[in-house]
């Protein structure tokens, strides 16, 4: 994948905005937002008026009983507690792609502003486990090649992170590493298991313990 | 902090989505009363069934329950927040139910884009709803459909370029065009930040 250029990311910015790229354009625009915050703030403000076209949707008064059954649905449906222990699960053999879509950056989005996203392209916070400070944003994408892409901030040291992603049946596969640079960084690549499969994704530190998770669910 | 003390539906979005994530009833049941008419219009604009547009909504609100830490005032209003997501749910649900289903003068009329909204239904829109309409209507029509069949139809600028019958460029152009105006539109009558 091609890195884009300013003049590039520019003409795409609106299509960025509006969520109306396809998975690797997409991936491609992220990956250069990440280092930019010219174009970052240029697709902020797109985005900014992307979004309240959503406003224009007429409103409609939805079912009786309603709001008692979307509330009775929080009790039934009891929120999911992020796990931060490491649990040895059975580790696939790694079948990623040999295509990586990036590598460490020097200036992340540790808030990309888009809000707008492709449908199908799902994003998630990291939340930092006790006593760590990572923070950042994760995306996958279960296009027509399914991808991941994430921001990651961590103070300013200078870690070295394995992405590791468990699947809807508890697998976990690790999908590849890499290094901050002055605590930051982005990574994502292309990967041979459907994103759509992807419970939760985790960045293990150099122990294997878990630094952060974000979950996809 | 106990909310029903404090009258939560006096409470700003963002306290209430506070309220929300923290696992406040008084708070839930306030949020989901707030925003309810707008989650599920949305979803029915998009999904064009009732019972479908209510899975929708109801997994829309319980998004936001579950992720409410997640929000982001930085990124924007807890509003728009909530019907993107919402907004997402339903392509992703229509796409997996009937691909290619949505006809595109059925979302331009969603918006009001044809005229054909009557002044008794814009009288109780919100304010910032009119205020969106009216900057959508003030672009070329070409424009407006771009934008129209990319945020409520998920379309990208080939799909669309592909249903309007316009070579790809023209497509961009118009989504580049339109989206550029109305946030010029939109920033000038103080709407957007």
């Amino acid at each position: 994948m091609s890195a884009l250029s300013c003049e590039t990311l520019h003409e795409l910015a609106p299509e960025v905005a509006l969520g109306a790229l396809p998975g690797d354009e997409r991936a491609a625009a992220l990956l250069h937002l990440a280092h930019c915050a010219e174009c970052q703030l240029l697709v902020e403000e797109l985005s900014t008026a992307a979004d309240a076209l959503l406003l224009a949707a007429p409103e409609a008064a939805p079912p009786s009983g309603f709001a008692r059954r979307t509330l009775a649905g929080f009790a039934d449906r009891p929120r999911r507690r992020t796990r931060f222990a490491f649990a040895v699960a059975s580790v696939l053999a790694v079948a990623v792609a040999a295509v990586g879509i990036g590598s460490v950056a020097d200036r992340p989005a540790a808030s990309p502003p888009f809000a707008l996203q492709t449908p199908g392209v799902r994003m998630a916070r990291f939340l930092a486990a006790p006593g760590e400070d990572v923070e950042g944003q994760v995306f996958a994408d279960a296009g027509d090649s399914s991808w991941l892409f994430m921001t990651v901030r961590d103070g300013d040291n200078s870690d070295t992170y394995v992405c590791q992603v468990e699947l809807r049946d508890g697998a976990t596969i690790n999908l590849g590493s890499f290094q901050l640079r002055h605590g930051s960084g982005s990574w994502g690549r292309t990967i041979a298991v459907d994103a759509r499969q992807i419970k939760t994704v985790r960045l293990l530190d150099e122990s294997g313990d878990v630094a952060a998770s974000a979950s996809l669910e | 902090m106990d909310l029903r003390s404090r009258g939560v539906d006096a409470l700003s979005d963002e306290a209430l989505l506070a309220g929300l994530g923290s696992g406040d009833k008084a708070a839930a049941a306030a949020f989901v009363r707030r925003f309810e008419r707008r989650v599920f219009g949305l979803a029915l604009s998009i999904v064009r069934d009732s019972a479908v547009a209510e899975d929708v909504a109801q997994e829309a609100f319980t998004r936001a329950w579950r992720h409410a830490q997640a929000y982001d005032a930085r990124r924007g209003s807890v509003v728009t927040w909530l019907l993107t997501i919402t907004r997402n749910l339903a392509l992703d649900t229509l796409r997996m139910r009937r691909p290619n289903a949505t006809a595109p003068d059925a979302l331009l009329e969603l918006v009001g884009t044809s005229g054909e909204r009557g002044p008794a239904e814009e009288a109780v829109a919100a304010d910032e709803s009119r205020d969106v309409r009216a900057a959508l209507a003030r672009l070329p029509v070409d424009q407006r459909r771009a934008l129209v069949l990319a945020v409520f139809g998920g379309r990208t600028a080939k799909e669309i370029a592909e249903e309007e019958g316009i070579p790809l460029g023209t497509a961009k152009t118009r989504i580049r065009a339109g989206l550029i105006k109305l946030r010029g539109t939109l920033a000038n009558e103080v709407l957007v930040p």
